[in-house]
């Protein structure tokens, strides 16, 4: 079956989503990256290019290279005179006295359907490319102020494309969607979209699956790319106060100012400053010039206050027209790579009352991906997708030293079952005590005791002998059914806990919170009890080779053995961890001594030397193995 | 439950099942374990495939973060190679940053970097080129007539391109 993907066919750059496998992805160009520039170029030979290989031509074939005609889409001639006098190519009045590109290269003019056809072309083409298949359908999106003639062109260009367009959506919407959002009932929801060259904000209404443009409103022209023209400015500036050259007139220069400042920009949403270096930035008789300057986020923040403050009037003219004050959103969504910067982040969260926003990994590719889950809900591929719930915390059995050992971590994806072999601690142990927990914390007396039981009747052997299978089995319903079997007798004993995914998401987030503060003290609390298990098993081995060699071990040596083992005990029973490490390490040299002096032995006594080692084993009341 | 007094139950016996309705509950339940099998088939297939499909996709985020390194070093070793093209007498001080300059190149060589090769007077190609200025001139074609920083590739794939000036056909 070919697959559908959702478009977000943008005004500077256009991106792909599918889902794949029930997640969404974003699919990345022929040339790599996950975005398209939404730019097309007619070249001599006659080609057509598409994208980034389109844009590094564009200084040299201007008139004949496309690009914003998404401004275009869908309008009149005459509605479009400040767009026209701001693109270098040539729009002439159609037929019907719509707008359109007149190409010289090829003696045509071409509706902005056309030329938006051949950008989902190639954006299809790319898609066929990466998943294996043929693309046929899609959904694409378009902003909430799109009018019916500039949806009707939006789709014509699919269909030009090649693709059917199941279903035009709004880039709001879409992003409410990648945010799982239309599930709610009765919320409002504020979308904030701040883009390389424009501003959109939206708000909408959700309830019963149903999503609805309430309001929308935002500056066509504003966005990411003021914010690094501004840098650009101060650091000519800076730089002619300083050396008293203009950078502005060095065209090489300035191509490596508007790179620098981009990154400084995107630098600072990370870090509190920055350093901007730019080596051999130009020269004059004393010889070559660098430029250096140092950045902070409060400065740049400062630079640009201006702008920001742009941002406001549209929100508060969308939440006017929707009759809303601010205290009645319930979400806030950050969409567009330059809501990265904390202060628009800040901005929006004092605008709303400090409300957090939802803001992904990559904001410029929240609309594709909801306009992908569209695509994928639109073809049925949701429809089968069981909603699968994940364990929301560890769950595991206490070993010894009070350790959790863990047999499902957190957020693992139910059903599911796990099985692991523990041991005895003791010889002839005849019973082990299997108690289940549930947390993130390193010591099991932290988390939440979910049950216990005792198997009893272990077929009787030396400590870490016996072979006692632990099995883990979370079914769909979140009922764990845990299960404890000698492997050498075949008993077992079982419980099931009905109530382990039962915890309300605040308790979750406080346990998961909790594990986090005392990481350091739980460290170390952990690594305490692992030492102590070490020593543990060494003094074991220790008595158990000075028990089989008897008489085979010089007195000297016995009761120096036996001395250090004193010592070794006496520490575990303290805190202090390097003293345990120390006399362990001390413990197991006498012990290699004894077992090399076995060997020697061997041949008259024929017995077995003692198993040394043991220090990679973890070892419980029952022990790991 | 039925009741103690009356052990056969009125319900039970007001529809006693025929050999016709166990077949059909029979063809029922071998229907559903049918369909219940090819899901099962389909979740395990799935499974795979987002194995596979995880595995592409670090292999793809791994290339992807190496290269945004890669392409931060270019700009170093374009910073060393502005500092040999500035007019200076031959001194030991430039003569050693030639050498870092050349180990530098050949470090990034065995990761699979290479330079695109570009020469003033070849034609204008935007695969590997990006053009930063133009001049009108009489030319067949539009030509490269400078590099002003020099692209690399990755494995063959563009890395950088190559920014060149450019003679337009008038």
């Amino acid at each position: 079956m070919a697959r559908i993907v959702g478009i977000d066919l943008g005004t500077t750059n256009s991106v792909v989503a599918a889902v794949q496998a029930g997640n969404p992805v974003v699919i990345p160009t022929a040339e790599g990256g996950n975005l398209c520039p939404s730019i097309v170029a007619f070249a001599k030979g006659g080609e057509i290019l598409v994208g980034q290989i389109a844009k590094r031509q564009a200084i040299i074939n201007p008139e004949n290279t496309v690009y914003s005609i998404k401004r275009f889409m869908g309008r009149r001639y005459d509605e479009v005179e400040a767009e026209r006098q701001m693109v270098p190519y040539k729009v002439v009045p159609g037929p019907d006295g719509d707008a359109r590109v007149s190409i010289p290269q090829t003696g045509k003019t071409y509706t902005p359907q056309e030329i938006s056809a051949l950008i989902l072309q190639k954006l299809k083409r790319d898609a066929e490319a990466y998943l294996g298949e043929p693309v046929t359908q899609a959904v694409i999106t378009v902003p909430a102020y799109f009018n019916d003639s500039q949806r009707q062109a939006t789709k014509d260009a699919g269909q030009i494309a090649g693709l059917e367009v199941l279903r035009i959506i709004n880039e709001p919407t879409a992003a409410a969607l990648a945010y799982g959002l239309e599930k709610k009932t009765n919320e409002t929801i504020l979308v904030w979209d701040l883009g390389g060259g424009t501003y959109d904000v939206s708000i909408l209404d959700v309830g019963e699956g149903v999503v609805e443009v309430r309001a929308t409103n935002g500056d066509t022209h504003l966005g990411g790319d003021d914010w690094d023209q501004r840098l650009v400015q101060w650091i000519i500036e800076e730089f002619k106060k300083d050396q008293g050259i203009d950078l502005g007139r060095d065209r090489s220069a300035l191509q490596r100012l508007r790179e620098a400042a981009e990154k400084a920009k995107i630098e600072l949403s990370n870090v509190m400053e920055t350093e901007i270096n730019l080596p051999f930035i130009t020269a004059d008789a004393s010889g070559p010039k660098h430029l250096q300057l140092k950045l902070t986020r409060a400065r740049f923040e400062q630079l640009t206050e201006d702008l920001l403050q742009r941002c406001v009037g549209p929100f508060e003219r969308a939440l006017a027209d929707a009759k809303l004050k601010h205290q009645d959103l319930h979400e806030v969504i950050l969409v567009g790579g330059a809501t990265r910067m904390p202060m628009v982040q800040e901005l929006v969260r004092r605008l709303t009352g400090g409300k957090e926003p939802h803001k992904g990994v990559n904001p410029d590719e929240v609309v594709a991906v909801g306009a992908g889950i569209q695509a994928a809900v639109l073809g049925g591929q949701m429809k089968d997708v069981l909603l699968l719930d994940v364990t929301p915390l560890s769950l595991g059995v206490e070993t010894l030293g009070g350790v959790m050992t863990v047999l499902i971590p957190r957020n693992t994806t139910i059903p599911t079952r796990k099985t692991e072999i523990f041991s005895t601690a003791e010889d002839n142990q005849s019973a082990v005590d299997i108690k289940v927990y549930q947390g993130e914390r390193p010591i099991a007396a932290d988390n939440i005791l979910l049950g216990q039981f005792r198997l009893e009747g272990i077929a009787s052997g030396p400590r870490g002998q016996p072979q006692i299978e632990v099995t883990f089995d979370i079914d769909s319903n979140g009922i764990l059914n845990v299960s404890a079997r000698d492997k050498a007798t075949g008993k077992e004993q079982r419980i099931t806990i009905t109530a382990s995914t039962n915890l309300s998401k605040q308790e979750v987030e406080r346990l998961v919170k909790d594990a986090e503060r005392y990481a350091a003290e739980d460290r170390r609390r952990r690594e305490l009890a692992e030492v102590r298990n070490q020593a543990d098993t060494l003094i074991y081995q220790a008595e158990k080779a000075l028990r089989e060699m008897g008489d085979g071990v010089p007195l000297a040596d016995r009761s120096r053995i036996e001395a250090q083992i004193n010592d070794l005990r006496q520490a575990m029973s303290g805190e202090d961890l390097a003293r345990i490490r120390q006399l362990t390490e001390v413990l197991q040299q006498m012990v290699s001594a004894l077992a090399q002096q076995a060997y020697a032995g061997q041949a008259q006594s024929g017995g077995t030397p003692p198993r040394g080692g043991g220090g990679d084993t973890v070892e419980g009341e029952f022990r790991e193995v | 439950m039925a009741q103690p007094d009356s052990p056969h139950g009125d319900e039970e016996r007001a529809t006693p099942m025929t050999l016709d309705k166990y077949e059909t509950v029979l063809a029922e339940a071998r229907g559903e374990a049918d369909e219940l099998r090819d899901k099962y088939h389909r979740a395990v297939a799935e499974a795979e495939n987002a194995r596979k499909w995880a595995e592409r996709d670090i292999q793809a985020r791994a290339t992807e973060s190496q290269r945004r390194l890669l392409r931060q070093l270019l700009e170093v070793i374009d910073n060393l190679e502005r500092a040999l093209t500035t007019p200076a007498e031959a001194s030991g001080l430039r003569q050693g940053v030639d050498i870092t300059l050349r180990q530098l190149l050949r470090v990034l060589a065995q990761a699979g970097v290479e330079r695109i090769a570009v020469e003033s007077g070849q034609p204008f190609d935007p695969s590997y080129h990006e053009a930063v200025a133009v001049h009108t001139g009489n030319v067949p074609q539009d030509t490269v007539v400078a590099v002003e920083q020099p692209g690399y590739l990755h494995d063959g794939v563009v890395l950088r391109p190559a920014r060149v000036v450019v003679m337009r056909r008038q």
